[in-house]
């Protein structure tokens, strides 16, 4: 696949120092991004690592508690600019349940003022090629899961943003759904769209990430090519990505832990390329 | 763990959670909630206690002269009556949220059905004494001390204990099955809608009419017949004055067993078949405007829109409003109109209706005050259709549509103009229709005619704000795949509070007769606090005139605060 990093020109996603805490607990801690535009950025950690608190700050939804993130070069305090340049698609699709498919998304396509006759066109053409066309007159209250996500997923990119947010966007669907929805990322990817992506399923991001990043406990533990990740398992060091995975975060959370310990938990951690020699582990 | 016991455990997770989710987190709206059901218990005991021994003393002195054999005739009537009504509730409850297990399959897969069922039963029982058992021992008490009858002490709880558990059970078993008819049968779940509709038009058709209280009169007798009628034995035995008889009461305890447990059984055999049987689709066989692409057609031709049915509605309001604006109003009618239960409790002040309704219908007169009460109404419900919770509404769509080209203007815009394109038309008519047949002269009909649209407007910009200080996300389950939105009570009490002032405030101002009321009443009232205050219809009309003016300006930075608050909106 075509890495967008050879578009050139200013990020697509920039954040310094991105940091959010709630209360007491530090839910994002530091970060700093940049990925190109036209890249699709496979975004990995455990369960509340935080990742979904980072998309919902590099899409307004949560105000950073310190540093600064812009999208498209809008900084993302600037929400009324930033919307037109992003979509965003959380784990669980946003939709009415009393609306049918259709009308779900030509209320999205209206909210985002895509002109009628425009909207229709790309309403048939994605419900045709996620194979919902038939069902596009049923409410949503009777869709699976699958099929949900997909609705979603349409009303995501309705409005052709530069940039979009997928949280978890193949969980719950089946193999051939899955397939359309890789094919559609990577298609967006080849016409210019930077995706951010967050899942948990590792073989999406070795398939379609131009870039990864690992976070865990808040912080940026690893970052780099996927590709030299396929190196380091024909290595023989790693066996998979997931190996790999497994190995950075638990081996951050053994230094997060010793460092709570001996009192040193503010000190910050240096991000580990995960593209670098393996004598560096 | 035996049955019993896995039954018990269910029923203290879901107790402890039912308990958790009012107090795990302090907020303000937990704490008065905990401290209202605190003050209603205490109230309810201390009360029925005093009005207890007051009622065993005039029984214990003769004072109250009753036919020993009809008071306890009564008695069983009474209770029986009561007992059929707490069967409907507990039996609207099953209907609702509570028919469904929370995490079905996890217990489902793992105990089996009767003893999840019992468990949940359990439960509703539990909660059903949370509310009853101390109250009951108050009045019980208080009986006793009153009539030197020791047995009311223990009988009032023991009834409580006795005919809660066939109650509750009953209700649940009740609610189960119309759940079951309501959720499982393709016909009636496509237009369960409707038929809520239908029933809670039915509902205050029977309130008006007085046919409810008919029913519940007609019920007396046969239930005080009954064995249940002996619940009223079992709390009474043993008062001065009342033929109760020792043989009933404890006929109550055994009927209480062999109801409880027929019940059960039947309960469990009716779960059975509704927790494992598929849900009928609502959306089923719905189908929108727009036909399927015809067949061959090519995907993303360039007719494909050809194919997409107009959408006149939407056309026509984009004519007058942004294209946003035009949708987030489709939406609301649209979402009303397939959801209308949502909207139901704009009818709620109808009940302060009932009295007025049937003087109309005995004396043929509209009173002159209908109108005057009406112009209130119409200005509550277009305030709270569609704008007392505008970003609950939204739920979990909230964050997209936050992520749209809809500004906080277009958002609160929409949302207003869609109750009031409904609410001004039908209001204005209503007040005009109620003016012209009360004795109200032309020109002050015409005066509240004028008004009704002008207080809609205000409403809604008032409750739009209110509504979105205090929003409230969590649906209320009606059934599994209908839920309601209902606005948060803070919102409402806040909103109806500020409505009923203004209306307050613009009698005293305007009417020298209400303000020399209004005038005595308070003085009245205060000099109960402040000895030998008064107020005069002067000093009073100048602290309204002023009241009024902040109560007027409150809903133009209610309606700036809403649009703020959307334009700043972030999730927690």
């Amino acid at each position: 696949m075509a890495s967008g990093s050879d578009l050139g020109g200013e990020p697509a996603i920039e954040t310094d120092d991105l940091t959010k805490r709630f209360g007491d607990v530090l839910a994002v801690d530091g970060l700093d991004l940049s990925i190109p535009q036209g890249d699709v950025y496979g975004f990995l950690g455990p369960n509340g690592s935080g990742k979904t608190t980072t998309m919902r700050m590099l899409t307004t939804l949560t105000r950073p508690t310190s540093g600064s993130a812009r999208v498209m070069g809008i900084d993302v305090s600037n929400r009324r600019e930033l919307v037109s340049v992003v979509g965003y698609l959380p784990e669980e699709p946003p939709l009415f349940d009393e609306l049918t498919a259709r009308e779900q998304l030509r209320h999205v396509a209206a909210l985002h003022d895509v002109p009628r006759d425009v909207a229709g066109e790309r309403i048939n053409r994605y419900l045709e090629r996620f194979d919902l066309a038939a069902q596009a007159g049923r409410r949503l209250e009777g869709f699976s899961t699958g099929m949900r996500k997909k609705v979603g997923l349409i009303a995501t990119i309705l409005h052709e943003p530069p940039v979009i947010f997928l949280d978890e966007p193949t969980s719950g669907l089946d193999p051939r759904a899955a397939r359309t929805v890789k094919d559609l990322i990577a298609e967006l990817s080849g016409g210019d769209t930077t995706v951010f992506l967050s899942t948990h399923i590792l073989s999406v991001v070795d398939e379609l990430a131009d870039s990864v990043g690992v976070l865990h406990r808040g912080r940026l533990v690893a970052e780099g090519d996927p590709d030299r990740l396929k190196h380091r398992a024909e290595s023989g060091e790693e066996q998979s990505l997931e190996d790999v995975f497994l190995s950075v975060t638990a081996d951050h959370a053994e230094e997060a832990d010793t460092a709570i310990g001996e009192g040193l938990d503010e000190d910050r951690q240096e991000t580990e390329p995960l593209d670098q020699s393996d004598s560096s582990r | 763990m035996s049955a019993a016991g896995h039954a018990l455990r269910i029923a203290r997770v879901d107790v402890t959670r039912m308990v958790r989710k009012r107090t795990g987190e302090w907020t303000l709206g937990s704490v008065v909630g905990v401290l209202m059901f605190g003050v209603l218990i205490l109230v309810a005991t201390a009360g029925g206690a005093w009005g207890g021994r007051a009622v065993g003393r005039a029984l214990a002195s003769g004072s109250l002269e009753f036919d020993p054999v009809g008071a306890a005739s009564a008695a069983r009537g009474l209770i029986g009556v009561f007992w059929v009504i707490g069967v409907a509730m507990f039996a609207l409850r099953s209907v609702g949220q509570r028919g469904t297990l929370t995490n079905a399959e996890g217990i489902l897969t793992v105990v089996p059905t009767r003893e999840a069922y019992v468990g949940i039963v359990l439960a509703e029982y539990i909660y059903f004494l949370l509310w009853t058992l101390v109250p009951a021992a108050g009045i019980g008490v208080g009986l006793a001390v009153g009539s030197g009858a020791l047995w009311p002490a223990i009988g009032l709880p023991l009834l409580m204990l006795c005919g809660g558990l066939t109650l509750t059970a009953t209700g649940y078993l009740v609610g189960l099955g119309i759940r079951h008819v309501i959720t499982r049968f393709p016909f009636v779940a496509r237009h369960k809608s409707g038929l809520v509709v239908l029933a809670f038009v039915v509902y205050f058709v029977a309130i008006f009419t007085g046919g409810l209280n008919q029913v519940v009169v007609n019920l007396f007798d046969p239930v005080a017949a009954s064995p249940l009628g002996w619940y009223g034995d079992l709390a009474a035995l043993g008062l001065p004055g009342v033929a109760t008889e020792t043989s009933y009461a404890v006929g109550a305890v055994s009927t209480t067993a062999i109801l409880a447990a027929f019940v059960t059984l039947t309960g469990i055999r009716v779960a059975e078949r509704h927790w494992f049987a598929d849900p009928a689709l609502a959306g089923e066989g719905d189908s929108d405007s727009d036909p399927t692409p015809a067949e061959g057609a090519i995907a993303g031709d360039a007719d494909a829109n050809v194919r997409e049915a107009p959408d006149p509605l939407g056309m026509a309001l984009e004519g007058v409003l942004s294209r946003p604006t035009a949708a987030l109003v489709t939406l609301a009618w649209r979402r009303a109109i397939r959801a209308p239960l949502k909207l139901l409790y704009a009818a709620y002040p109808l009940l302060f209706l009932v009295g007025v309704v049937a003087d109309i219908f005995q004396t043929g007169q509209v009173p002159a005050y209908l109108p005057y009460g009406l112009v209130v109404f119409v200005a509550w419900a277009a305030g709270v259709v569609f704008t007392l919770n505008p970003l609950g509404d939204q739920g979990s769509v909230l964050p997209a549509t936050v992520l749209s080209a809809v500004t906080g203007h277009r958002f609160v815009a929409a949302h207003v103009f869609a109750g009031l394109v409904v609410a001004v038309p039908v209001g204005t008519v209503l007040v005009a229709v109620a003016g012209l047949l009360s004795p109200l002269a032309p020109e002050r009909v015409a005066l509240l005619v004028a008004v009704a649209p002008v207080a809609m407007v205000v409403a809604s910009a008032l409750s739009v704000g209110i509504g979105t200080a205090f929003p409230r996300f969590e649906a209320t389950n009606v059934t599994r795949s209908m839920e309601a939105v209902v606005p948060s009570p803070w919102a409402f009490v806040l909103f109806s509070l500020h409505l009923v002032l203004t209306a307050a405030a613009v009698g005293v101002v305007v009417e020298s007769a209400v303000r020399s009321l209004a005038a005595g009443l308070l003085s009245l009232l205060l000099s109960t606090v402040l000895s030998g205050f008064t107020i005069s219809p002067e000093r009073l009309y100048v602290v309204c005139a002023g009241l009024l003016v902040v109560l007027l300006v409150l809903p133009l930075l209610s309606y700036r605060y809403a649009v703020r608050t959307f334009d700043e909106y972030v999730l927690a």
